[in-house]
């Protein structure tokens, strides 16, 4: 298949609150549009559900979530604040998720600059507006390099 | 002095005398500060500049003791070396930075501070109402400071940002001046 040959490429990344209400996604691909990505992150959050009673290893790594097909994979991570991201990669490899750890840790420290921003207002109403914030996701997306495990 | 010796000053004592406190409960504490004062004044950033600069004259009322104790300075040999003081000495005791004093007037009385980094406003981003950007002085409580200090050591000066990375400036810039030295004055009312 010829999709297979292209490199793994982070498609989407979303936050989501606590109360699993959306406060973040943005998109980083053409070849689907933004609602198809809303539903597919709406999606992951049974799985989150799902395995948490399981998962006793303690640490917010959730791995893959599921694959759409062999094109499009999604991966999770959840704080014990229950915060949740979700990243979906296109043409992922069978190692992916060990190869978005550092993806997921420079989302989190991003979210943390990002809360502790004083004039941030944490309510889980409105979705993140900061631009700031924006354009630290789209610098993360940009610099992964899938097979580095470099921070 | 030399700024050499002052840098090395500022080193001694930041290292021996001076009692640390984790940097993030400073930028956190002073960020609610300024955030509560906006919400107070419900958004009136001229009004937030000011109370931020009270706040920090009393600061510096106070703080220039706890400077002078640690420090065992003298007098200041002219406005420059104050300058150098405040800079290499006084920023680095307090907060462990150390902005570059620069763009002096010809007539040595006022000179800017630039500042490489700045701890107060770590994590910090304006509200995007379109008027913090243009309004706001976040780090307002440093001018205030410096005056409360200066006016217990006979300097009475003005102190004032000009830029701020915050705003979207390459630089943050404060511009400080001196308005005049304070004579000793009898006390009034005493003839």
């Amino acid at each position: 298949m010829a999709s297979s040959l292209l490199p793994p490429r982070i498609a989407c990344v979303a936050i989501i609150g606590k109360k699993n209400s959306p406060l973040f996604l943005s998109t980083f691909t053409k070849s689907r549009d933004t609602l198809f990505f809303h539903f597919l992150i709406h999606t992951t959050l049974d799985i989150f559900t799902l395995r948490l009673p399981s998962k006793t290893n303690g640490d917010s790594d959730f791995g893959l979530l599921y694959a759409v097909d062999e094109e499009l994979a999604c991966y999770g991570w959840l704080t014990n604040t229950g915060i949740k991201f979700v990243v979906a990669v296109e043409n992922p490899t069978s190692s992916g998720g060990e190869d978005l750890k550092p993806v997921f840790r420079a989302l989190q420290t991003a979210y943390i600059r990002l809360v502790c921003n004083p004039f941030f207002e944490n309510d889980e109403l409105g979705a993140i507006k900061s631009k700031r914030f924006q354009k630290e996701v789209g610098d993360i997306v940009e610099g992964w390099r899938p097979g580095s495990r470099g921070e | 002095m030399s700024t050499t010796k002052h840098a090395r000053i500022g080193e001694e004592v930041w290292k021996s005398r001076v009692d640390k406190v984790n940097a993030e409960l400073v930028t956190l504490t002073y960020g609610s500060i300024v955030q509560q004062l906006c919400k107070d004044l419900e958004g009136d950033y001229t009004e937030v500049n000011k109370q931020l600069d009270k706040m920090g004259y009393n600061i510096g009322l106070r703080l220039i003791e706890d400077f002078l104790a640690k420090t065992n300075m003298g007098r200041c040999n002219g406005f420059r070396d104050t300058a150098e003081s405040i800079a290499k000495i006084g920023f680095k005791i307090f907060l462990n930075i150390t902005p570059t004093v620069t763009n002096w007037s010809a007539d040595n009385k006022s000179f800017s501070l630039v500042f490489e980094e700045n701890p107060l406003a770590d994590f910090v981003e304006l509200p995007d109402d379109g008027r913090a950007q243009n309004e706001l002085w976040y780090s307002n409580i440093l001018c205030g400071v410096l005056r409360g200090a200066l006016e217990m050591v006979q300097m009475q000066v003005e102190a004032h940002f000009a830029s701020d990375v915050l705003r979207g400036n390459d630089s943050t810039e404060m511009r400080v001046e001196l308005i005049r030295i304070i004579d000793d004055e009898l006390p009034p009312g005493d003839e």
